[in-house]
Order: C-alpha cells, then structure tokens, then sequence
C-alpha cells in the first residue's frame, strides 16, 4: 500500500462505464468512486454485474465503454504488456478459490512473489508471515484438495495479500463456506482493511452487509444504490 | 536474472518429470528427423570429399600401341610432359598395370593366373593441374591423343561432371526434404507443448491473474521445447554415430571407392545439428503460443 496517499483520494474511479455481451447490457453507466481505506461491499441479486465489474476492475474483460482508474491508472491506456504490472497493484479473491491444485499451499501464495522475481529468503519469510496471518502456516506443504472450502479460501485471501496490494477484489468470497469460515475470511479482510488497504466486496448475502462501512448496489448492470461513505458530503452519490 | 532463470528451469524439469512419457516420444520424434537430416547430410559431406578427391586426382591415362614404349622410347613421355596443365608423368608398363591389378584384387587375384599373356597395355599416367579449370584436361586428353604411338585416353573428367551435377542435384533435394523435416519437428514440439499447456490452462490463467507476465508464463514451455530438440539432436547423433561406424568398417579403403576412407560430419557440423535441433524445438514452443486469444 502507498502510505503517502492520503484517504481522501479516490483509489477507484468509473465514469460512466458500461460492458455489454452482444446487444445485452450486463453494466450500463456506472459512476462510482472507491476512496483509500474503504471497506465497500457491492451487492445485488444473481446477474446484477457484481462479477463483470470486479471483471472490469481486475482487467479480465475489457470495458465497452466509458472510463475506469485504478490508482489514477487509466485502464483502458493499459496496454496487453503492462496489465501483469498493473494487476500485481492489486488482490483478488474468487468464490471457487483459483488455487493451483498441484501446488502446495506454500507454493500457490509465494507463486506472486516468484512471478515478480523476488528474493528466495524474502520470499520464504513474506509467505510464512501471511499464512500465519491467516492460520494456515503448519498447512504449508498441504495440496488445497486436502484443505477445507474455508481454509482454500484463507489460502487464496493470503495469496491476495502477499504482493502488498492497495486494493483486494473479492467476488462472493464467502459463497462456499459455511459462516464459521466465511466470519474468518471477512475478519482476515476486515484486517486487511484496518490497515488501510482498500477492499470492494461482492456478495448477494445480505447478512454480511451490516460488516460494511459502505455498500453499491447493483440491478440489471445499473448502480441504484450508494449508501455513501462516512464523509457527508458523499452519503448517497451515485443514486 | 539468474534467480528468474532458475525458477523456470526449475519449473521446465517440474513439467517434463510430470509429462515424461511424452516429453520422451517428441524427443524421439524429433531424433528421427534429425537423423534422417544427419544421414543426408553425412551422404553429402562423403560424396563432396569423394569429388574433392577426384578433383583433386584428376588423372588421364594415356594408353600405348603394342610396343610403342620400345620404339620411341621415352619420346612419347617428353611429349606428354611438355602439354600445358600436366604436372607429373609416370610410366606404368603392362608387367606393373597387371601387378597393381593383381595387389588390388587381393584375395581374388587367382582369377589373373590363367591369364597365356598380359592383355594391360604400356600406359602414362598424366596428373593435371585442376587449377586451371577443367578445360584443361579435355585439351590435354586431346593433345595427348594425337602424339603418335598413342593408342587410347581416358580421363574421367565427363563423368566427373555427371557427378557434380548429381551431387547438386542431391544437394538440392536434401535440403529440402531437411527444411521439410525441420517444419516437421517445429510442429511435433509445438504440438507436444501445447498438451502440456492445456493441462495446465487453468493454472496458467491464474498465473495471469496474479501478475505474472508472458515472459515468466512462457519462458519454462521455451526451456522445455529447447530440451525436446537437444534430447532429439543427440539422439540423432548418437545414432548417427553408430550407423556410421558400422557403415564406415565395411568400406574404409574400398577398391570401389579408390581407396576412399569415410568421414564422420565434421565437430561444427554436429554442434550446429545440435544447435538447429534446439531452435527446432524452440520455434516449437514459440508456434505454441501464436494463438488468437492465447496471449490474454
């Protein structure tokens, strides 16, 4: 995270940003900005866009149209080159986890380190600390099949948070687990959050919401809902 | 670098332990090409240095009308020896043409002993300079002809020629049939990476998901199409190597050849056999990844 950014700054930005498959809107005009240290959670029924536009967000799929920044990164000037830069700005953590099941969980978290050519002993000793951070450090020479669904994804959360993003997507991270490892996953987030990072949540299950200190709806693609952030000033943008 | 290096050799041995069994069948796919390459490639280095030889020997031999030699003496050999381009001159009378006949046919020089009389005749041997170009010798062979007591020449200068263009033409032939074999290889590898690569597609989708640059994606899939061609390239030698051996006892100094001794490809030809069997396989793993849609 770049501490001399102050939270006032906004980390994500989208104007009028709209993605369509076909003739078929799946986001149409959403404006939005995401601040430094916010903790948003983006929620709305099954095909509301939630996934397209962490899609968006993460350079998965390109926009149709309007204008995404990302640490005032316009993604749209990021070109095929520089997206593995771009994307090592950032964390993202899936439903059905993306582990590599032939890897150990050692190997599955340090593989972003190793992909950006840092140091063996830095390596050993960054990995070491995020999976203590997320309890899984005696589960290091572990497969992720041997795993449970909560502690795959703890392995994922702690993938995420290795290479010192600012932002952690999340896309229905706790759409497997049962609310025992889904409260772990959110503290391990939560933490993430207290610390300053930024973190833009998906999820259609509306108990997690009251975790949030922000929360966007989405329906059919549109943003009918902002709840604002704590400034005043913000409450209710984008309704 | 060389930790980034590392990591991807590290990661090429990983993917060719787990896909050994067909990591093995391309390599030897392409030691097949390679050898198949390497034999015409060790039929042209022989047939060149066996034109070379001749080229090198170009000799006309100048038969003799019976008793010519006794009547002028050595009259015929100071002609022969004053025609432009010809460099040494030698007498080989019958009794010594039938004695060299005799030592070349070895073990079935029996056949010459119910021989009533000599049927060789007196003959010169003129060694020419090539040098001067191959005209030479046809105009030699024609002065020669025309001295008196002068019975016959022979030179094998025409069908030397008949030789080069056949070497030529094999030449030809053998590069192309090579070019077609290296396309071959290229696609052998690519394919046999491509089924690494699918099986690890979802892996390699994530990778790109958490930052990883094409370079660090591809670069074991290089390594492990390198491998393929090098195992391939000394496979190929290997067995070229053998083959030759075995060949090469039954016709070191073959009378048939002119005492001709084969040759083994020269240490540059091998290394660079070598060096083409790795970028086969490297142009394998290249073609790999020329895909709509696969750089994303």
């Amino acid at each position: 995270m770049d501490e001399h950014d102050s939270n006032t700054d906004p980390i994500i930005r989208m104007f009028s940003v709209g993605k369509y498959y076909g003739s078929k809107a799946a986001l149409t005009g959403v404006t939005l900005d995401v601040f430094r240290g916010e903790y948003v959670f983006l929620t709305g029924p099954s095909g509301a866009g939630k996934t397209t536009l962490l899609k968006l967000l993460y350079m998965a799929e390109p926009m149709t149209e309007g204008q995404i920044l990302i640490q005032g990164m316009n993604l749209s000037r990021i070109n095929k080159k520089r997206m593995p830069y771009f994307r090592r700005k950032i964390g993202v953590v899936f439903q059905d986890y993306k582990l590599i099941t032939t890897r150990t969980v050692y190997e599955n978290v340090a593989l972003v380190l190793l992909a950006i050519g840092a140091d063996k002993k830095y390596i050993k000793k960054k990995v070491r600390h995020v999976l203590s951070r997320v309890g899984l450090e005696d589960r290091m020479n572990a497969y992720p099949p041997a795993l449970s669904g909560g502690e795959q994804q703890r392995v994922a959360v702690a993938r995420a948070l290795c290479g010192n993003p600012a932002v952690v997507l999340a896309d229905e991270p706790t759409g497997n687990l049962d609310s025992a490892s889904a409260g772990l996953v959110l503290d391990l987030l939560e933490g993430f959050n207290a610390q300053g990072g930024t973190v833009l949540l998906a999820t259609h299950d509306e108990s997690l919401l009251r975790r949030a200190s922000r929360i966007l709806s989405l329906e059919a693609g549109s943003l009918v809902l902002d709840t604002g952030r704590e400034d005043p000033d913000m409450a209710g943008f984008g309704q | 670098m060389m930790r980034m290096a590392a990591n991807h050799f590290y990661r090429a041995v990983a993917d060719v332990r787990e896909n050994l069994g067909l990591h093995v069948l391309a390599a030897s796919t392409i030691g097949l090409i390679f050898l198949l390459s390497g034999t015409f490639a060790l039929a042209l280095e022989n047939l060149s240095a066996l034109m070379e030889r001749w080229h090198d020997n170009a000799r006309i031999m100048v038969y003799l009308e019976d008793g010519a030699a006794d009547e002028a003496g050595g009259d015929i050999g100071s002609a022969l020896e004053k025609i432009p381009g010809v460099t040494a001159v030698d007498f080989i009378s019958a009794k010594r043409a039938l004695e060299e006949l005799s030592g070349q046919l070895g073990a079935q020089a029996g056949v010459l002993e119910g021989l009533e009389e000599n049927p060789l005749p007196d003959a010169y041997e003129l060694t020419v300079d090539l040098s001067l170009g191959a005209e030479v010798v046809r105009t030699a062979a024609r002065m020669a002809g025309e001295i008196p007591g002068v019975a016959d020449v022979e030179y094998g200068q025409a069908w030397l020629s008949r030789f080069e263009v056949f070497v030529r033409l094999f030449r030809v032939f053998a590069l192309s049939l090579g070019i077609l074999l290296l396309v071959a290889g290229v696609f052998i590898t690519a394919s046999t990476i491509r089924l690494v690569l699918y099986n690890r597609a979802e892996e390699i989708s994530i990778m790109r998901l958490v930052g990883a640059t094409e370079g660090f994606i591809r670069a074991p899939f290089y390594i492990q199409g390198a491998f393929q061609g090098l195992a391939g390239g000394l496979l190929a030698l290997a067995l070229l190597a053998i083959l030759y051996a075995a060949a090469a006892s039954g016709m070191s100094g073959s009378m048939v050849l002119g005492g001709f001794s084969p040759r083994f490809l020269p240490a540059w030809a091998a290394a660079a056999g070598l060096v083409l069997a790795c970028a086969t396989g490297l142009a394998g793993a290249a073609l790999t990844f020329v895909r709509p849609g696969e750089g994303r």
